[in-house]
């Protein structure tokens, strides 16, 4: 199977005034060409940062990509100049954002605006942007999308735009497309719709999407593999079906035990006790799930963990449930 | 369905009526300001001349001995009562001349000094402006030293210290008043540049490859191009009176070129003649711009600001 990307051990950090935070600190894994990689984890453990990541977008200062190798469709992304890095936003890899009621620009109409997308990477005149953003428009399920290409974004509703986007990201067919929480803002009813339409997409374009998320329902539906992440690592990671059958992370297990249907009707639904550390806070030499988790022994405080090889393709990181190395 | 800004823009201002007269007067001020530039070749014994418009053609009456009211038929001279050349509608003024054709003299100066500064300021703003708010860093320290050493000095002193240096004239006005007032703008853009640079869509096309230019005039600019068009409207009127305070402190436009300023200066000697109508007839004029241009105005900001746009 085709590698489309590939990290390595990427680490990075902010420099704040405050001291460095290790948003990011190690992370590993790869997606392969029309596979789809869920990226699981609350809020604030780094999962929208390795995405920035791999478009070099992180906010720099105060943000910094420290070490670690980034390899997308054969290229070395951090060792390659801005100005190439601009051809490979878009057509290489593009990201679809959390938002699609401000992710288009107000003034201009959508149809100017995929357009635009693909004038950006290619020679096409006016009249064949025209007709590649019409044309993909249509695929993404715009109704009328030829009289819609004269709308502003003000008149669609938010899944209509979060159709824009996808057009306006996948227009190029870029061999990865992120995937920033694409369903988070939408309606239920809606998120169902866009996630059909995302996988129709990969088959029509074979890109292999990373898909960010803190919803294991969207998982389920979209993921082939799945990496479980928390506090700037990847705690355990693997197949789909393996994760959701067999996991072994207390973490993942605190996550699964959290889904409301997994509480009986009337009882307080589970919660993991406590938040994610800030990305200041967290400390070297350990587990970082340590403290809030309930099976924590003494070695979780002193020494790290590492992600060790438990099935073909599951791996998972933890003294009690995983230890050293294959059982 | 499908409409470009303009058309939706047209539609809102066609609904209200203010706006409406407004833009019908200043169309007629326009008109007036535009015949005023066409030259009006003549010939004479000397040959052929091109000093002369097409307003001071229809408009241009001959100088009288002495001041006369509205539509006089005679006027006084040492207590000797004399018939007047032609009618004035508007009178004449101490010097004798025809009160209309100086306030319709007037029009042109006042649409040049109220939209030329505006263009040159609202360049300045605009670079400056856009360049500290999205590159922030030592870019941003320097333009804001700039302009806050700018707007430290007395805006009244730099105008006279500028006009000084240069030779007195309407285009060289328009220079310095625009030099001068491009701070305010300039600081309402960065801050706003600031704030956009950060949204979503911003962020989204640096995602699918944007360059930095493509993201500071295509995705940016457009957003903050409001500011830039209430700003123009909001001092348009403020720089068409500034005129006559400059003309006051005698740093306005050289004299032979109309005025409304002058006019209304040479008040001090005409009211205590009982010459009101000089005053009242630049003064006329000077309201009905404004007061046409602020109608106008004020629709328009509202029908081109995108935030205020609904389906």
């Amino acid at each position: 199977m085709e590698r489309v990307l590939k990290i390595e051990n990427l680490r990075t950090y902010f420099h704040m005034d405050e001291g460095v935070a290790r948003a990011v600190d190690g992370v590993s894994l790869s997606v392969e060409k029309k596979r789809t990689l869920g990226l699981v984890g609350e809020s604030g453990c780094g999962k929208s940062i390795t995405a920035l990541s791999i478009l070099r977008l992180v906010p720099s200062p105060p943000g910094r990509i420290a070490g670690g190798s980034i390899t997308l469709a054969g290229e070395d992304i951090l060792s390659l100049p801005e100005v190439r890095m601009r051809d490979i936003r878009g057509k290489l890899a593009s990201m679809i954002f959390q938002e699609p009621m401000t992710s288009l620009n107000p003034v201009f109409t959508i149809g100017n605006q995929v357009e635009e997308a693909v004038r950006m990477h290619t020679q096409m005149t006016g009249k064949g942007a025209r007709r590649i953003a019409l044309e993909y428009l249509a695929k993404v399920g715009i109704p009328a999308a030829h009289e819609r290409m004269g709308q502003y974004p003000h008149q669609l509703s938010g899944g209509m735009k979060q159709r824009v986007m996808i057009a306006m990201a996948l227009c190029l067919k870029p061999a990865l497309l992120i995937a920033d929480e694409p369903t988070t803002a939408l309606d239920v009813t809606i998120q169902a719709g866009i996630l059909r339409l995302m996988k129709d997409m990969q088959e029509e374009t074979e890109s292999a999407i990373l898909l960010i998320t803190h919803d294991l329902g969207v998982i389920a539906e979209m993921a082939d593999d799945v990496a479980v992440m928390y506090a700037g690592k990847i705690v355990e990671t693997g197949p789909c079906e393996e994760i959701f059958t067999s996991f072994l992370h207390p973490y993942t297990e605190g996550l699964f035990q959290s889904l409301p249907g997994r509480t009986p009707r009337g009882q307080k639904l589970y919660t993991i006790a406590g938040n994610v550390p800030s990305a200041l806070q967290f400390q070297k030499a350990c587990c970082r799930f340590n403290p809030r988790c309930p099976l924590a022994i003494e070695r979780c405080r002193v020494e790290e963990p590492p992600l060790v090889v438990i099935g073909p393709a599951h791996r998972c990181a933890c003294w009690v449930r995983a230890g050293e190395g294959p059982l | 369905m499908a409409e470009s800004h303009l058309h939706i823009a047209i539609k809102r201002i066609r609904k209200e009526k203010l706006a409406v007269a407004g833009f019908c007067v200043i169309c007629l001020f326009a008109l007036i300001a535009l015949l005023d530039t066409v030259p009006a070749p003549y010939r004479d014994a000397g040959g052929m001349h091109f000093n002369r418009t097409v307003l001071d053609t229809l408009f241009q009456k001959p100088v009288e001995r002495s001041y006369s009211p509205p539509l006089a038929r005679t006027a006084t001279l040492n207590r000797k009562e004399f018939t007047l050349k032609s009618t004035h509608v508007l009178g004449t003024n101490i010097l004798g001349e025809d009160v209309l054709y100086d306030a319709l003299k007037g029009v042109r100066t006042a649409f040049i000094i109220g939209i030329v500064p505006l263009i040159i300021a609202s360049f300045f703003a605009v670079v400056f402006g856009l360049l500290a708010g999205y590159y922030g860093g030592w870019v941003d320290d320097v333009i804001q030293y700039v302009y806050q050493v700018l707007s430290s000095i007395p805006g009244i002193l730099l105008l006279i210290a500028m006009l000084t240096v240069m030779e007195r004239g309407i285009w060289q006005l328009c220079i310095a008043l625009g030099v001068t007032s491009w701070v305010g703008l300039c600081r309402l853009i960065r801050g706003e540049t600031l704030k956009v640079k950060n949204m979503e869509y911003v962020e989204a096309a640096r995602a699918l490859g944007a360059s930095d230019g493509h993201l500071l005039f295509r995705q940016i600019l457009p957003n903050v191009m409001y500011l830039v068009i209430i700003e123009m409207t909001l001092d348009f009127s403020g720089l068409v009176m500034s005129e006559a305070v400059l003309t006051y402190i005698g740093v306005g436009v050289e004299p032979g070129t109309g005025s409304w300023g002058r006019m209304i200066l040479s008040a001090d000697r005409e009211l205590p003649n009982g010459i009101w109508w000089n005053l009242t007839g630049a003064s006329i004029f000077l309201f009905l711009l404004v007061l046409a241009f602020n109608l106008f105005a004020d629709v328009l900001r509202d029908a081109l600001d995108p935030r205020l746009r609904k389906g």
